[in-house]
């Protein structure tokens, strides 16, 4: 029995890896996928002693953590303001500011910010001819995918930054992502870029609410 | 030819096997009465799991298949068509890793690599990658031997040797988000990475626990009916593969 055990597991580990080389969705072995630095968060809650010597609690709000972590990766965190803020701004019209959506295709023709390129750091060969010139010029540039525990958006500045060598002075990333956007009732944009379809409201791909959505 | 067991050895193994069948059985009849009574959360789960836009299908499947869960305990319980229930539950592993498999392989397997990362045991990208290339194929490939019946108990072996691991880093998981988080243990909710998207660790347990007596099961040399062929060597089946005997009658057997 072990040795059929072992027999199964030498000739599916072989199959496994063949079956991922002949798959359009397969992984390549030796790339990358997390760049940066893997930076442990800070506990949720420490305890600290004032003057007095009575001990308090002090609470680290996700933001935060968020942006200790941010800053330890050489990147900016954009809160909601502040991206409403870059969405305004009338720089944004001749894309001397841009957005990236960092979540995958299904994702964002199910709705985008508005005007938002794509970029989808699992393919950028896919994407990254589109990006390239326009991250080059623009001034500052805002990534996003879909907030909460999603780190793509994070991910996908720091590749852009390390590969074609955007200065990390331009580079921000929206914390709270498209979930945030949609629940602040902010315009959302269907279909592929510059589609002029424009909602409020953001579906998912499952039909259930933004909150759902996959990064 | 190899030796029979020792008497005593034998009555111990087949109490052993005869306490796992009620176990399973008892399992399978709790997982079956969880769905009848959470029924939209079970129709919830088949209509996004499955992608089943059918109202008049999710509903057939979200009110029979609990009960024909319930039945099919019943069945392990009282120890009737034991032969027919070992190859229903070699047909089921087989399906429910080919299932859980493609969901990591195919649609978007860097998420599997996500949460792969979440437990933060890797590091080496490459290490990394490759875990998140063979697991489900090789998921999908133990599945497709069940479901055939082609070196059965290696599959199934190999399925007991990965599902033991996991069971234990989920829950080690779960206890640290559940800690963290000040929740209740059974509250706790995430994707484990398992291949059926967000669940609740206890039911997440639950349902490694049956697959892993499933496995065991197998093991033992049941299933045998339909298999293309059972064992790639030739050996007959072994001693536990014999018609189990009811308590009472254990000692006496040969």
């Amino acid at each position: 029995m072990l040795q059929e055990g072992a027999l199964v597991a030498v000739i599916g580990a072989a199959l496994a890896f063949a079956a991922n080389a002949l798959s359009p969705r397969g992984l390549l072995l030796t790339k990358n996928y997390f760049p940066g630095t893997t930076v442990a968060l800070p506990a949720p809650v420490v305890a600290v002693t004032n003057a007095t010597g009575v001990s308090a609690a002090k609470t680290n709000t996700p933001a935060a953590l968020l942006s200790a972590r941010f800053q330890a990766e050489g990147l900016q965190l954009a809160d909601s303001n502040r991206v409403v803020q870059f969405f305004h701004d009338p720089r944004r019209e001749q894309e001397g500011v841009i957005f990236i959506d960092a979540r995958d295709e299904e994702h964002y023709q199910v709705g985008h910010i508005p005007g938002a390129y794509h970029f989808d750091r699992f393919h950028p060969e896919n994407y990254l001819t589109n990006v390239l010139q326009v991250c080059l010029t623009a001034q500052e540039i805002v990534f996003y995918c879909n907030g909460g525990e999603c780190d793509d958006s994070e991910h996908a500045a720091i590749m852009l930054r390390d590969s074609i060598g955007i200065p990390k002075e331009k580079l921000f990333v929206y914390g709270g992502g498209i979930t945030e956007w949609a629940t602040n009732g902010l315009p959302i944009e269907l279909g592929p870029r510059n589609s002029g379809q424009l909602t409020n409201l953001v579906k998912t791909a499952t039909g259930g609410p933004a909150g759902d959505l996959k990064p | 030819m190899s030796t029979p067991p020792l008497p005593g050895l034998r009555r111990s193994l087949n109490i052993i096997a005869l306490v796992a069948r009620w176990l399973l059985g008892g399992l399978f009849i709790y997982l079956g009465l969880t769905k009848v009574f959470h029924p939209a959360e079970f129709l919830t789960f088949l209509r996004q799991q499955f992608m089943l836009t059918n109202p008049s299908l999710s509903g057939l499947i979200a009110g029979t298949a609990p009960w024909l869960e319930v039945l099919y305990g019943l069945f392990l319980l009282t120890g009737i068509a034991r032969e027919a229930a070992a190859v229903l539950a070699r047909w089921w592993l087989g399906c429910v890793f080919i299932y859980m498999g493609l969901n990591k392989a195919l649609p978007h397997p860097e998420y599997f690599l996500k949460l792969i990362l979440q437990y933060d045991m890797v590091t080496s990208p490459l290490l990394l990658n490759s875990i998140g290339v063979a697991l489900p194929w090789f998921e999908v490939f133990c599945g497709l031997l069940l479901l055939a019946g082609v070196a059965v108990r290696g599959a199934a072996l190999n399925l007991i040797a990965m599902l033991v691991p996991f069971t234990l880093i989920v829950l080690k998981r779960a206890l640290i988000i559940a800690v963290t988080s000040h929740r209740a243990f059974c509250t706790v909710k995430f994707d484990c990475g398992c291949g059926a998207g967000e669940v609740y660790i206890c039911h997440k347990l639950v349902e490694n626990t049956i697959l892993l007596l499933l496995a065991a099961w197998l093991l033992t040399g049941r299933g045998r009916q339909f298999c293309l062929r059972f064992s790639l060597s030739r050996d007959k089946a072994p001693a536990l593969a014999q018609p189990e005997p009811v308590m009472s009658r254990t000692s006496g057997q040969t």
